[in-house]
């Protein structure tokens, strides 16, 4: 802070938006659900600001605003690991839009695709999402999730593993649609 | 015989993360191991059903970033859902009996201004933009020269209203050399994303 340029409180702001569709689909995964991740996503916001914005220019803005969001999962988990509900599983039909036929197809894929994910042990959960899903290098999101690159890339590899054995005995997305042509 | 690589290192391999030295090792494998071969592709074909599950994620409307102060942090931990929001940040609004008069579709449409006083239409130019991205609380300054008048417009709440869209209150204030103006309002975003102003009372 002290000497730096001042770090402008409104391109502060701007990068902060031009980040929310990434930390949502980040934040999604976490949750399992969309209601969930934009609470959270504005949550991240209203600490990002509470903060002033305090990113150390020349700290990746990105990772910043990742672990907080990742900090701020983990201690809501802690708080609210009991009200744990079956029924707000993200609905896909928000997502792609109600558009016939192609929208039921894309709910099955989809859904269970999430369902997977969201089946995954959480610090796994998290590892993949940034690695696989945001292209992040283990290193980058080793940083956010405050552990070795070596632990990210493991969790990354038993998530992966264990979905990829999941998408065998289910054939999810494997072919798109051709299963379900047939039954629908 | 080509050597043996376990599944870490080809997911690393695939993450791109392995040094150049471990990364021709598992190319001379793969080019000799079908089971190999088909493992990786396996890999991928998680990452694809990954990126086609969660990307649509990134092109559906985000939803108006809401109120920033006055929110008790014990009842936004426990609450969860876009209604009991709603109805607390109604109530912390300023606004609150415009809001609730509006939301109850009682409000008297004799309050609409018959004729747009001057810096009206300079509101409007800035308003979708303010209330797509600013969170309640946020006060933003703008110069509009072609109206010829400069002034803030600041979003106080957000809610969502009978239809399911979403809709914030704003105040705005507005001036020239010759006069002011203040106006309050209340803009709903429709399907389209457009912010369509539904209520709004200027005081001139």
């Amino acid at each position: 802070m002290d000497g730096n340029e001042p770090w402008s409180q409104q391109a502060a702001w701007q990068a902060l938006l031009a980040l929310r569709p990434r930390l949502r689909r980040f934040a999604s995964g976490l949750t399992g659900s969309l209601d969930e991740a934009d609470d959270l996503v504005q949550a991240v916001y209203e600490r990002a600001v509470e903060r002033h914005l305090q990113w150390q220019p020349g700290t990746h803005f990105h990772s910043w605003v990742f672990k907080i969001a990742h900090s701020m999962w983990i201690s809501r988990q802690r708080h609210a690991s009991v009200r744990r509900g079956a029924g707000d599983a993200i609905d896909p039909d928000t997502l792609v839009g109600a558009d016939g036929e192609r929208a039921a197809h894309a709910r099955l894929a989809l859904g269970d695709m999430r369902r997977l994910v969201a089946g995954l042990p959480a610090e796994q959960r998290s590892a993949l999402m940034l690695v696989a899903v945001d292209g992040l290098s283990y290193g980058d999101a080793a940083g956010i999730l405050g552990v070795p690159a070596g632990t990210v890339a493991s969790r990354v590899a038993r998530a992966r593993l264990a979905l990829a054995e999941a998408m065998e005995g289910r054939e999810v997305e494997a072919a798109p649609g051709t299963a379900l042509a047939r039954s629908g | 015989m080509a050597a043996m690589i376990d599944p870490a290192t080809l997911v690393a391999y695939l993450d791109g993360e392995l040094g150049p030295a471990a990364a021709l090792r598992v190319e001379a494998a793969l080019a000799e191991d079908d089971g190999l071969r088909e493992r990786l592709a396996a890999l991928r074909r998680v990452d694809g059903a990954l990126s086609a599950a969660f990307d649509p994620i990134l092109d559906t409307p985000l939803p108006p970033l809401a109120l920033v102060s006055g929110r008790p942090p014990l009842a936004a931990e426990k609450s969860s859902g876009a209604g009991h929001r709603v109805g607390r940040m109604a109530l912390a609004a300023g606004l609150a009996g415009l809001i609730l008069g509006f939301a109850g579709g009682q409000f008297s449409p004799s309050l609409w201004e018959p004729s747009e006083p001057p810096g009206v239409a300079a509101i409007h130019a800035q308003l979708p933009e303010v209330l797509e991205t600013q969170l309640s609380g946020t006060t933003v300054a703008f110069n509009d020269p072609v109206q010829g008048v400069s002034g803030t417009v600041r979003p106080l709440t957000t809610f969502l209203n009978a239809d399911g869209q979403y809709c914030r209150a704003f105040e705005a204030h507005v001036s020239d050399l010759a006069s002011a103006l203040t106006s309050r309002g209340v803009a709903c975003r429709d399907a389209e994303g457009r912010w369509v102003t539904r209520v709004q009372v200027n005081a001139v």
